[in-house]
């Protein structure tokens, strides 16, 4: 392995972290989003949006992403939609993460026990106060384990993104591998980039879920 | 226990509660409770008397009858629990402290956040409660920390934090270790001495007799006797209310006893 070829591909590698922290962040993001709402629905039993939710959850994390993205820069044009690769990468990122998410935090809301809300409503707040200031604390903190686990899964699966023609880090190395051969140098540096980029989430996310503990749980 | 003046603050007219699968709960309940007075409900588990205290703050709505607090009926489709819950307070048999939030915290949640107090007034208000339950140093703990008759004192306080006209206690000393039970009926013998109106609901039959103006026996969902502590635990009027109060009387029984019993051979465990 040489070091001046590790040098030479590096700034690829540099640029094509920043597509994929980008999707992965706006990703995550939307994911969150998404599994909050699904979760709230889920939590409180709304009618319809209830069985709507657990349709979207089981399509969402029984499908592969790659058929995601493909349904959605391939198929969707034919009726009309057409997305660009990198807004295909963040919708079904966010379409996938949703369902995980929505799953963790439901989980999360459900083990905060129901009569905490009794008490909640007993000091004269609103359910949408409880839900802020008593149940999601709680529940959140339940679920921070399941969703930082969540989230390095995400960071993870933006390796597929290349299929809808994103410049990626998986997709920068399997273009050195293809065009100059440095298959070595190319995996090396890919495995590096994607280190770089997740060791500090997970660092990051583990001080988080003992702050989480502390403050979610007393201590 | 000389406030009691002769405003009703609560008036349950007909009250009724049956739920989806049939099962009724409340038959019919009238009961007045008068400002400054200490209402003791009692009965048989499953009487319905858990029920009824939380139909008076909504957490179990009503299908049948009305409640009125104040003269202003708080039952109907118009009402704002929200409202009525900041002037009818609520203790529970489980505390319901939020785990995540210290002492102080507890109490402070709801002055800011519903009554909209000032955060700085809100903790001096709260300390002052703490202090007055014998837990000004626990303002920093978390519920986790402490045991369950202070968990229990610091759920009585964070009920009076919002300054309620009414206080409802369900069962406060219901799962509390025998040893703790006094320090929390203590609080509540203070607040009934400073003229604090309560409706509770209790098993413990000596702190009925202590803290009450009235005691009231509900069985299957209806009042069966509504009578003065001591006229109802030394001379009840209703064979009801004989039978429930002998189930606290411990007695051998005599059927067993003797000295019979040992010559018999064993024959049932």
């Amino acid at each position: 392995m040489s070091p001046d070829v590790l040098l030479e591909h590096a700034p690829l590698f540099a640029r094509a972290a920043v597509v994929t922290v980008r999707i992965a962040a706006l990703g995550i993001l939307g994911a969150l989003t998404v599994g909050l709402v699904c979760a709230a629905v889920e939590h409180f039993r709304v009618p319809v949006g209830r069985q709507a939710v657990r349709a979207y959850v089981e399509l969402a994390r029984n499908t592969p992403l790659v058929v995601q993205l493909f349904f959605l820069y391939f198929a969707l044009p034919k009726v009309g939609v057409v997305w660009s690769g990198e807004a295909c990468a963040i919708i079904g990122l966010t379409f996938l993460g949703g369902g995980y998410m929505a799953e963790a935090l439901r989980s999360g809301l459900d083990a905060v026990d129901a009569s905490q809300v009794d008490g909640a409503l007993s000091l004269g707040m609103s359910r949408g106060a409880a839900l802020r200031h008593v149940v999601l604390p709680q529940g959140v903190a339940v679920a921070v384990p399941a969703l930082t686990a969540n989230v390095i899964f995400l960071v993870k699966e933006t390796s597929v993104v290349s299929v809808v023609a994103l410049p990626d880090l998986m997709y920068v190395a399997k273009d050195i591998i293809g065009s100059s051969y440095d298959t070595r140098e190319a995996l090396t540096l890919l495995v590096v980039a994607y280190l770089v980029i997740l060791l500090p989430v997970a660092l990051g996310a583990r001080a988080l879920e003992g702050r989480w503990r502390r403050a979610g749980l007393g201590s | 226990m000389t406030t009691t003046t002769d405003a009703p603050v609560l008036e349950l007219r007909d009250v009724r509660k049956t739920y989806p699968g049939g099962v009724t709960a409340l038959d019919g309940v009238d009961l007045t409770v008068r400002r400054g007075e200490v209402v003791v409900i009692v009965g048989p588990s499953g009487c319905g008397k858990s029920t009824l205290l939380r139909t008076v703050n909504g957490l179990e709505p009503l299908t049948g009858g009305a409640i009125a607090l104040d003269g202003s009926q708080i039952t109907g489709s118009g009402t704002r629990w929200e409202t009525v819950r900041q002037r009818v307070g609520m203790v529970f048999q489980s505390y319901e402290l939020f785990n995540h939030l210290t002492v102080l915290g507890n109490l402070t949640l709801a002055p800011v956040r519903v009554a909209g107090t000032p955060r700085a007034k809100a903790e001096r208000r709260g300390l002052e409660l703490l202090a007055r339950v014998g837990l000004a140093d626990k303002a920093g703990s978390y519920p986790r920390e402490l045991s369950g008759g202070q968990r229990q004192r610091v759920a009585i306080v964070r009920a009076l934090a919002m300054q309620p006209e009414v206080l409802l206690l369900d069962e406060i000393t219901a799962s509390l270790d025998p040893e703790m039970v006094r320090e929390v009926l203590d609080v509540v013998v203070e607040l009934a001495d400073n003229g604090m109106t309560m409706l509770v609901v209790t098993h413990e039959m000596g702190f009925a007799r202590a803290v009450a103006d009235r005691v009231v026996l509900m069985d299957r969902g209806r009042v069966v006797e509504e009578a003065e502590p001591e006229e109802f635990f030394t001379n009840p009027r209703s064979d009801r209310a004989r039978a429930f109060l002998q189930t606290f009387t411990y007695t051998r029984s005599t059927r067993r006893a003797g000295p019979d019993v040992s010559a018999e051979p064993a024959a049932e465990g």
